[in-house]
């Protein structure tokens, strides 16, 4: 089973959620795919035991064969090749450039367009402990200055063994890389807060949820037992309360359920999901 | 013309509360919610919209069903699992497509056209604090770097045309495409931290990137009192690297109180209002 956990506005508490609920789980794997911001590591404190690089193919073109004919520049629906005829070059923009292949496709001359791998950013995989119980570790990491986390999530959506429970703490947003993260989950956990920025947020990552046909519940952090009206129609998982002590621990890069009250909720929260 | 953006990394430090404190002492600005997945600066700012477009930021594959043989060709070129079979026929999923076009190129009965892709609307407002430029992109879309181009791009426009002399800048979180767009162009980058664990840690991966662009980074500590130790070690990594700390923002309940009567804490908070001011004389001063 994969539970992902995902929410419109970034800060509500995903990685907070998602990293206690994975340590109450024995042999769940957590799996980070805010790959351009991973926090799980921080408050998981993982060993991690292999790194695996995330190679993706990109265009090399030897000038010396090159004939210049521009095709595929014509091709690049990204803007990532230009030729500059006169000075018998061909420029490249690595940041552009989605990895589709299309421009070693169209090359007519051979041996003048390879595609040769290129370091977009790494996967780590690792163990993670809290006290008797033990959960497998996997986050990415994006390179700073890479335009495109997606390539990276799918990868990781690839190490996925369906006979444990996952949970994916996704990245913030609605965009690709958000709907990348919920795609495969089974059932989607919301995470948001009572101001009038988590609502908003959250009514446009339900739209998501919704048109990937998944089902979903919300939880509540940072709760001040205020009534919200927008939450009444809601599945509501659990109530986060907001309290400094929680605020502390996390800013240590502490877990939750390191508190005992803590503890307590995220062991019905597991209850309510039925794990 | 001169613009701020305002960013942070990790997401929820409080880039859009500082955003429309600052709004209310930058003069003459044009506002810009880069923010285009949650976009949350209207909810302070109450604009009311002049023009609202569509946007077209991507192109997807169509396949023609009475042309499609389903030999798969496509699907087996297809480097985004783009292209699924379904009995006898090949189907796109446009979540996924990017809109390559090499399908269309390999398919040998013609059958796939590229078309072009709404990915959300863009908006120009005005605010009691001046025009806004902002957006909203669709549900899953992707190419949201393109959309906050396009934003950006607007705000030029329309700074140029009425000789306004700053454009004020609210960005998305993270370091992937909409904040490499938000950044372009840009003279100063302001990143929102707080002294968690995770601020510090994507503190430092924002500005390696701003770093990377050689724009001018300044950071704001929000928060500062929830860790006071890591506040700490957040100046003195900013010293080591010559940053400077425009602000510390307490833990201040009226701040939080304004965001929940959706207002600006700048008029809601005196303590808000002196730092806002405070922040702005250090800005300005490095314009």
């Amino acid at each position: 089973m994969i539970i992902t956990v995902a929410s419109g506005k970034g800060g509500t508490g995903k990685t907070a959620v998602a990293t206690s609920l994975s340590l109450l789980i024995p042999h769940s794997v957590y799996m980070d795919t805010d790959v351009e911001e991973p926090n799980g590591h921080l408050l998981l404190h993982p060993q991690i035991s292999e790194i695996e690089e995330c190679l993706f193919p990109v265009p090399s073109i030897d000038e010396n064969i090159c004939t210049f004919c521009g095709l595929c520049v014509k091709h690049c629906a990204f803007h990532a090749l230009t030729i500059l005829k006169e000075q018998k070059k061909v420029m490249y923009f690595p940041e552009l450039c989605r990895s589709c292949g299309t421009c070693s496709y169209v090359c007519p001359i051979k041996g003048a367009l390879k595609e040769v791998s290129k370091k977009r950013g790494i996967i780590r995989k690792g163990k993670a402990f809290f006290k008797e119980n033990e959960i497998d570790f996997i986050d990415g990491i994006m390179n700073i200055g890479e335009p495109s986390p997606t390539p990276i999530i799918k990868q990781i959506k690839k190490l996925i063994k369906k006979d444990k429970i996952a949970i994916v703490d996704a990245p913030p947003g609605t965009g690709c890389p958000m709907v990348e993260s919920i795609e495969m989950a089974d059932f989607v956990v919301l995470v948001t807060e009572p101001t009038p920025f988590g609502i908003n947020d959250l009514k446009l990552a339900i739209e998501v949820v919704k048109q990937l046909k998944k089902d979903f519940g919300v939880i509540i952090n940072k709760d001040r037992g205020e009534t919200v009206q927008e939450f009444s129609s809601l599945p509501i998982l659990l109530k986060i309360p907001f309290k400094k002590q929680f605020a502390y621990l996390y800013s240590q890069g502490k877990v939750l359920i390191e508190d005992k009250e803590g503890e307590e909720l995220f062991l019905s929260l597991k209850k309510r999901l039925g794990i | 013309m001169k613009e701020i953006v305002v960013i942070s990394g990790k997401g929820g430090t409080g880039k859009t509360i500082i955003t429309s404190c600052l709004s209310c002492v930058i003069p003459n600005k044009i506002i810009v919610d880069a923010d285009v997945d949650a976009a949350d600066m209207f909810i302070l700012l109450n604009p009311r919209i002049l023009q609202q477009e569509e946007f077209v930021g991507a192109q997807s594959a169509v396949i023609d069903e009475e042309k499609c043989t389903g030999c798969g060709l496509c699907e087996k070129y297809c480097r985004f699992d783009a292209i699924y079979k379904r009995g006898d026929k090949c189907f796109i999923n446009p979540m996924k497509c990017e809109g390559c076009n090499l399908c269309s190129l390999v398919c040998p009965e013609k059958a796939i056209t590229i078309v072009d892709e709404i990915i959300g609307k863009w908006f120009v407002s005005n605010t009691k604090h001046g025009k806004m430029i902002h957006a909203r992109l669709n549900p899953g879309a992707e190419n949201s770097g393109n959309l906050v181009a396009k934003v950006k791009k607007k705000a030029h426009t329309i700074a140029e045309e009425k000789n306004i002399p700053y454009i004020l800048v609210d960005g998305p979180p993270g370091i992937g495409c909409p904040v490499i767009s938000s950044l372009s162009g840009a003279q100063i980058a302001i990143v929102v931290t707080e002294p968690t664990i995770s601020g510090v840690h994507d503190l430092k991966r924002v500005c390696q990137l701003s770093d990377n662009f050689g724009i001018k980074t300044s950071v704001i500590i929000n928060k500062c009192d929830i860790n006071k130790e890591t506040s700490e070690k957040i100046k003195s990594w900013c010293k080591q690297n010559k940053i400077e700390v425009l602000a510390e923002i307490p833990f201040i309940e009226c701040i939080d109180e304004a965001l929940m009567n959706r207002k600006i804490a700048y008029y809601f908070c005196p303590v808000m209002k002196e730092i806002t001011d405070r922040m702005w004389k250090k800005i300005n001063a490095t314009l």
